[in-house]
C-alpha cells in the first residue's frame, strides 16, 4: 500500500478547502479568520511535504500531527465556520490514525480531546472567551469521539487485514524461499545429473574400448582358429573328430578325399552309420567293435589296420589310430587319424617277396657248398687224404655259420616287421625239453659235459616249434660256453608261468656284458674264446619270440668262471594269461595275415 | 631201388642231389622247371618226387597242385625241397596241397635228405587232405 497516494487527496482537498475558507472570511470582513485559513492552507501543503519526506519516521509524524492544533485551538477560541472546523478535525483524526497506526492515532486523538476539554474548562471558568455555546461544544465533542472510535475501528480492522496480508506475504515469501530452495535443490541435482551423465559418458567410452578390444580379440581368435583349421585340413592323413554319439564334429580334407566325400558332406553325420568299416580280411565289423567304439568304451588309444568302404564303394586299406578326447577327466569324443596303406601293403608284399628271393638266392649256393663238403667228408667221393679233412670240416662249419646267419636275419626281419607267426597249442613242456636235451646230448658227450634234464610233466600253451628253437638256442649256448662240468635243465611253476632254468658251469658273463646280452649282434667278446661261433642274434630272437608268446627269456644269474643260469618262461595252459595271449595272437594274425615262422 | 624225380632249376644242386641219391642206389631222373617236370611225368612214374618251389615257367606249388589233381600222379609222394623261406605259409600251403614233407635245403645235408626220403618210402604215410579246399586260396 502506498501511503503517499492515499494522503495526497487529503492534503489537496484540505488545502483547497482552507483556501476557500480564507476567501470566504475575507469577503465577510473577518480578516483574522481569513489569515488563519491561509495559514492552515499553507500548513496542509507543508505537512504534506514533510510527510512525504519523513513517512517512515514516527516521531516526525507525531510532530506534524500536533501541528493541527494551531487550527483547532483558534477555531475553538475565536469561533469559525462551524462544521468546517469539525470536518477539518475529522480529517486530521482519520489521517492521524492512518499515518500513526491505531495506538498512536488513539493517543493523538485523545490528546486532542483532552486539550479541547482543557480549553473548554478554561472557557467555562471564564478565562477564555467562547464563540460557541456549551451544548454545541458537547455535541461537537460527542461527534468527535464517534469519529475517533470509527477511525480507531477502521484502523484496527485495516491493520488486521494488513497483518493478514503481511502474514500472507510472509507465507508467500516462505513459499518463495521454499521454491527457491527447491529450485536450488533441483539445480544441485541437475549438477549431479550432469556429473552422473559425465560418468555415464566415461562408462560408455570404457565399454566401447572393451568392445573394441573384444573385437580385436575375436578377430585374433578367428584368425588362430582359421590357422588351426588350415593346419588340420592340411594334414596328409585323414583326421576326424567324432563326439561320444558318433557324430562328426570335424573332418579334414584328406579324410574327405580318401573316402571320396565332399568337404561338408560328413559334418554332423553319424560316422559309424555313414562309413562302412571292414577288417583286413574284408569282413564287416560289428558296430560295437569299431575302433571308435572301442576307444570310447575302453577309454584308450586303439589302432589297427582296417578297410574303409569309400562313397563309390571302393575298399581302402587304412591304418587307423583312435584316441579319446578327454576334457576335465571326461571322454567327450575321439580323434581318429587314418592313412591310406595301399602302398605300404604293396611294399610289405614286395619286401616279403624280396626276403624270400634273397633267402633263396643266398641259401642255394651255401646248400651246394654244405652238401658237397658233407659228401666229401662222408667219403662219397672216396677216401680223402687226411690233410684235407680239417680244411673241409672248417668249410663245413663256416658254411653252417653263414646259413645260420641268413636264417637269423630272416627271423629278425620278420620279428621287426611284426610278422613272426606264432601259433599257440597245448603240449607237455617236459617232453619238449627232454627231446631237445636228447638231440644235443651227442655234443655234450663229445665235450665230456654232464647234461641232465629233470622236469615233471606240465602242459603249456605256446608255439611248440618256437619253444623248441628257444630251448635249442639256450641249451646250445650253454654247451658252447661250457668247457667242463655240467648243464642242468630244471623247471619251476610261478603263477601263470612255468620257468625253465638252464644252469651251466661255464665261463659266466661279466656284469658289463650282461647288459648287452639281449641286444642285436651282441656276442660277448672274449679273446680266449675266439673259436666260439655264432651270429649273436640268438638271444635277441629268443627273447622276442618268447615275449610274443606271453613269456620271456632272461639271465637268471651269472658269475664269471662259475657259470650262468638262463631262464625261459611260457604260460601254463588253461590260465588267464594263456587265453589273453591267445586272443592277442589271433587279433594280431588278423591284422598281419602274412606272417612267417622262425626258420 | 626206388625211382626218384628231382625237379630243380639249379644244375649245381641237381647234380649234387643226383650224385648222392645215385650213390645210394636210387634211380634219378631230373627236370629243370615245372612244365618239363609235368611233361616228364607223362611217361615216367617215379616212386617219389623231390620238388623245388622257385622255378621258371611253373613254380613248385603249382606243379604240386596239378599233380594232386591228376589221378595218375595223385598217389606219388612229393617232398618239397627248397630254399624259399621255409616260411610257415609256404610250408603250410605245401603240406596242405599234399606234400609229404617240406625240407629247407640249406638246413639239411644231402645225406639227411636221402635219409628223409628213405623214411618216407619206408612206409611213412601222410593222409592226403582234400585238395579242393586248398585251391580256393
Amino acid at each position: 500500500m502506498n501511503l503517499n497516494k492515499t494522503i495526497f487527496p487529503f492534503s489537496l482537498t484540505s488545502t483547497i478547502f482552507f483556501a476557500v475558507c480564507s476567501v470566504v472570511y475575507f469577503i465577510d470582513n473577518k480578516a483574522s479568520y481569513s489569515v488563519l485559513y491561509i495559514v492552515a492552507s499553507i500548513y496542509s501543503i507543508v505537512s504534506y511535504y514533510f510527510f512525504q519526506r519523513t513517512q517512515n519516521d514516527k516521531v516526525i509524524k507525531i510532530a506534524v500531527g500536533l501541528l493541527s492544533l494551531p487550527i483547532l485551538i483558534p477555531s475553538q477560541i475565536f469561533g469559525g465556520m462551524f462544521g468546517v472546523d469539525i470536518f477539518l478535525l475529522y480529517i486530521y483524526t482519520t489521517w492521524s490514525f492512518f499515518i500513526l497506526g491505531k495506538r498512536l492515532g488513539l493517543y493523538y486523538s485523545l490528546s486532542v480531546v483532552f486539550l479541547s476539554l482543557f480549553i473548554l474548562l478554561l472557557q467555562l471558568l471564564g478565562y477564555l472567551g467562547s464563540y460557541y455555546d456549551f451544548k454545541t461544544i458537547l455535541f461537537f465533542y460527542f461527534t468527535y469521539l464517534i469519529q475517533v472510535l470509527v477511525s480507531y475501528l477502521y484502523q484496527n480492522s485495516k491493520e488486521v487485514v494488513e497483518k493478514e496480508i503481511e502474514n500472507n506475504n510472509q507465507a508467500l515469501l516462505n513459499q518463495k524461499k521454499e521454491l527457491e530452495a527447491k529450485i536450488n535443490d533441483n539445480l544441485r541435482s541437475e549438477a549431479e545429473l550432469k556429473e552422473y551423465a559425465g560418468d555415464l559418458e566415461d562408462i560408455k567410452k570404457a565399454t566401447l574400448n572393451i568392445l573394441e578390444d573384444l573385437n580385436i580379440e575375436k578377430t585374433e581368435i578367428a584368425k588362430s582358429k582359421a590357422n588351426v583349421d588350415a593346419i588340420l585340413s592340411s594334414i596328409a592323413d585323414g583326421l576326424v573328430a567324432i563326439d561320444k554319439d558318433g557324430v562328426v564334429l570335424f573332418i579334414n580334407d584328406s579324410a574327405n578325399d580318401l573316402l571320396e566325400f565332399n568337404s561338408d558332406e560328413l559334418i554332423g553325420k553319424n560316422w559309424p552309420e555313414t562309413i562302412t568299416i571292414r577288417d583286413i580280411k574284408n569282413v564287416e565289423i560289428e558296430d560295437s567293435q569299431r575302433p571308435i567304439r572301442l576307444s570310447i568304451s575302453q577309454n584308450k588309444k586303439i589302432s589297427g589296420r582296417y578297410l574303409y568302404v569309400t562313397k563309390r564303394g571302393k575298399t581302402l586299406p587304412v591304418s587307423i589310430t583312435v584316441s579319446p578326447i578327454i576334457i576335465n577327466g571326461q571322454t567327450i569324443g575321439v580323434i581318429e587319424v587314418f592313412r591310406d596303406i595301399t602302398k605300404e601293403i604293396e611294399i610289405d608284399k614286395a619286401k616279403n617277396e624280396f626276403i624270400s628271393i634273397a633267402s633263396h638266392e643266398l641259401r642255394t649256393p651255401m646248400t651246394a657248398i654244405k652238401g658237397y663238403v658233407s659228401m666229401l667228408l662222408d667219403g662219397d667221393y672216396g677216401k680223402l687224404p687226411d690233410v684235407v679233412m680239417q680244411p673241409l670240416k672248417d668249410i663245413s662249419v663256416s658254411t653252417q655259420r653263414l646259413i645260420s646267419l641268413v636264417n637269423d636275419l630272416l627271423n629278425i626281419s620278420r620279428i621287426e616287421a611284426g610278422r613272426l607267426k606264432v601259433s599257440v597249442e597245448t603240449f607237455d613242456l617236459k617232453q619238449l625239453v627232454d627231446d631237445t636235451v636228447k638231440s644235443l646230448l651227442p655234443i655234450a658227450m663229445e665235450n665230456k659235459i654232464e647234461m641232465t634234464s629233470s622236469l615233471t610233466s606240465v602242459n603249456v600253451s605256446a608255439d611248440k616249434s618256437i619253444s623248441a628253437q628257444i630251448l635249442n638256442n639256450l641249451i646250445g649256448n650253454s654247451l658252447k660256453f661250457t668247457e667242463k662240468g655240467s648243464i642242468k635243465v630244471t623247471s619251476v611253476v610261478e603263477g601263470d608261468l612255468v620257468k625253465v632254468l638252464i644252469a651251466d658251469t661255464g665261463i659266466g658273463i661279466s656284469h658289463d656284458d650282461q647288459i648287452k646280452l639281449f641286444g642285436k649282434f651282441n656276442q660277448i667278446e672274449d679273446s680266449n674264446r675266439g673259436h666260439i661261433q655264432g651270429t649273436g642274434l640268438g638271444l635277441y630272437i629268443s627273447k622276442s619270440a618268447a615275449n610274443k608268446m606271453g613269456g620271456d627269456v632272461w639271465l637268471e644269474k651269472s658269475e664269471v668262471n662259475k657259470g650262468s643260469t638262463f631262464a625261459f618262461s611260457i604260460p601254463l595252459s588253461d590260465t588267464s594269461l594263456a587265453s589273453k595271449v591267445k586272443v592277442e595272437i589271433e587279433k594280431d594274425s588278423l591284422e598281419n595275415p602274412d606272417k612267417k615262422q622262425i626258420s | 631201388m626206388a625211382n626218384i624225380l628231382l625237379v630243380d632249376d639249379d644244375p649245381l644242386l641237381v647234380r649234387m642231389y643226383q650224385t648222392k641219391f645215385e650213390s645210394d642206389g636210387y634211380t634219378v631222373q631230373t627236370a629243370s622247371d615245372g612244365l618239363s617236370a609235368i611233361d616228364k611225368l607223362k611217361e615216367y612214374k617215379p616212386d617219389l618226387i623231390l620238388l623245388d618251389v622257385m622255378m621258371p615257367k611253373m613254380n613248385g606249388l603249382d606243379v604240386l597242385k596239378k599233380l594232386k589233381s591228376q589221378a595218375e600222379t595223385k598217389g606219388i609222394p612229393v617232398v618239397m625241397l627248397t630254399n624259399v623261406g621255409s616260411s610257415d605259409a609256404d610250408e603250410a600251403v605245401g603240406l596242405e596241397l599234399g606234400a609229404v614233407a617240406y625240407l629247407v635245403k640249406a638246413n639239411y645235408t644231402p645225406k639227411e635228405v636221402v635219409q628223409k626220403v628213405k623214411e618216407i618210402l619206408g612206409g611213412y604215410k601222410r593222409e592226403i587232405p582234400n585238395v579242393k579246399t586248398v585251391i580256393k586260396e
